[in-house]
């Protein structure tokens, strides 16, 4: 005999309930599938990282320590000392490497005929070899006109009439000074200097 | 009894595990999985200037031996250019010089006119130089010809300055003034 009055127990979807439970189960499942792979891969990479720091820091401090002692081998006196010779035999080589045989032929095309060179010295600077020259000539316009065609030859730049007094023979002598770019090959370009 | 304190009830056997599993996922998120996500990136931050330190250290290392390597390297070229490119001593740059130069101008049929010389080292230089001033006279192809000779001689002569002078009386006649050096290494640094 049924004691329990059916009437007082209202229905619910039970399949329903048991769809949502197997989901919110599935749910937590899979939260600590989650959960549990990423600790083991970040406990994994934090070993990693931290042996990577221990090993980049022992061998920027094993580096260090060799530079000193590179550095120790090194005397800043001398070094200076050789940097200063180098400079030296450099513009030395420079001078001797110097080709005043083109010089002259640049001059010698390009030399107006009203005026006359009568000094040249050459001076070498690291990479950079400067010209100056004295040139006497009848009229101003003539010595310009000398050193355009000097730097349309594409040897020369940057040549300025330093210095000018007028003779007593009534012409002008003018001091030139600029950059020799030395040969100029068919390409356009210059011929380097050697050195040491 | 509402239905949903029904379910609970009737379902607690279901429920309270996954209850449980719940909070045991959320106390391994907040005690675990946070801290070490925080503990990896400090981490990473930290290896990352490690690594900058490492590589400025190489860098350190790598200029500090190009520095003693191009310093040997320096002095090793240095040493082949006072012992095999200059002269040996006041001797050797006297003969490059004295009567070298004077028969080139001589081939150059360049008369000889007047010539001084002096040796002169600068304070900071180990090279000491012979610099000679030559006066010349004759044309101007034969200047051509005796500076042509000179600078491709085996000899290491430079010549550092050229004046040229056109005598009145004989237009085609230059007084050629010709400076010319040459070095030697003397001291007092062993380079």
């Amino acid at each position: 005999m049924l004691r329990t009055n059916l009437a007082t127990r209202p229905f619910y979807n039970e399949r329903a309930v048991h769809v949502a439970l197997v989901l919110v189960g599935v749910v937590v499942v899979a939260v600590t599938v989650s959960n549990v792979t990423r600790i083991v891969a970040l406990s994994g990479r934090h070993t990693d990282l931290g042996l990577q720091v221990s090993r980049d820091e022992g061998a920027a401090r094993e580096m260090s320590s060799q530079t000193d002692a590179v550095q120790q081998e090194i005397d800043g006196a001398e070094l200076q000392a050789i940097s200063d010779a180098v400079s030296e035999a450099n513009a030395l080589i420079g001078l001797r490497m110097f080709s005043w045989t083109e010089l002259f032929n640049r001059i010698e095309t390009t030399l107006p005929p009203d005026v006359m060179m009568t000094s040249v010295r050459p001076e070498v600077v690291g990479e950079r070899v400067s010209v100056s020259m004295v040139v006497v000539g009848r009229r101003v316009d003539a010595i310009d006109q000398f050193i355009e065609a000097l730097e349309a030859t594409g040897s020369f730049e940057g040549l300025l009439a330093r210095q000018e007094e007028a003779t007593v023979d009534g012409m002008y002598r003018t001091m030139l000074r600029g950059r020799y770019l030395g040969p100029v090959t068919p390409d356009g370009d210059s011929t380097p200097e050697e050195g040491l | 009894m509402t239905p949903l304190h029904r379910i609970v009830q009737e379902k607690r056997l279901f429920l309270l595990p996954l209850a449980v599993a719940l909070a045991v996922n959320a106390a391994l998120y907040t005690l675990a999985v946070y801290p070490l996500t925080v503990r990896v990136a400090s981490a990473e931050r930290r290896a990352a200037v490690a690594a900058e330190v490492l590589a400025a250290a190489e860098a350190a290392h790598a200029q500090a031996v190009a520095t003693r390597d191009g310093k040997a390297r320096a002095d090793s070229d240095l040493r082949t250019f006072y012992r095999e490119v200059l002269p040996d001593d006041l001797a050797g740059a006297r003969r490059i010089t004295y009567a070298r130069l004077a028969a080139l101008a001589e081939a150059a049929n360049l008369r000889y006119e007047r010539r001084s010389s002096v040796n002169e080292q600068d304070r900071e230089s180990s090279l000491v130089r012979l610099r000679t001033t030559m006066v010349l006279a004759g044309e101007y192809a034969d200047v051509r010809q005796f500076i042509y000779a000179l600078e491709t001689a085996e000899e290491f002569v430079v010549i550092e300055d050229v004046s040229l002078v056109q005598r009145d009386q004989d237009l085609s006649a230059l007084i050629l003034t010709l400076e010319v050096s040459t070095y030697y290494w003397a001291g007092p640094t062993d380079a």
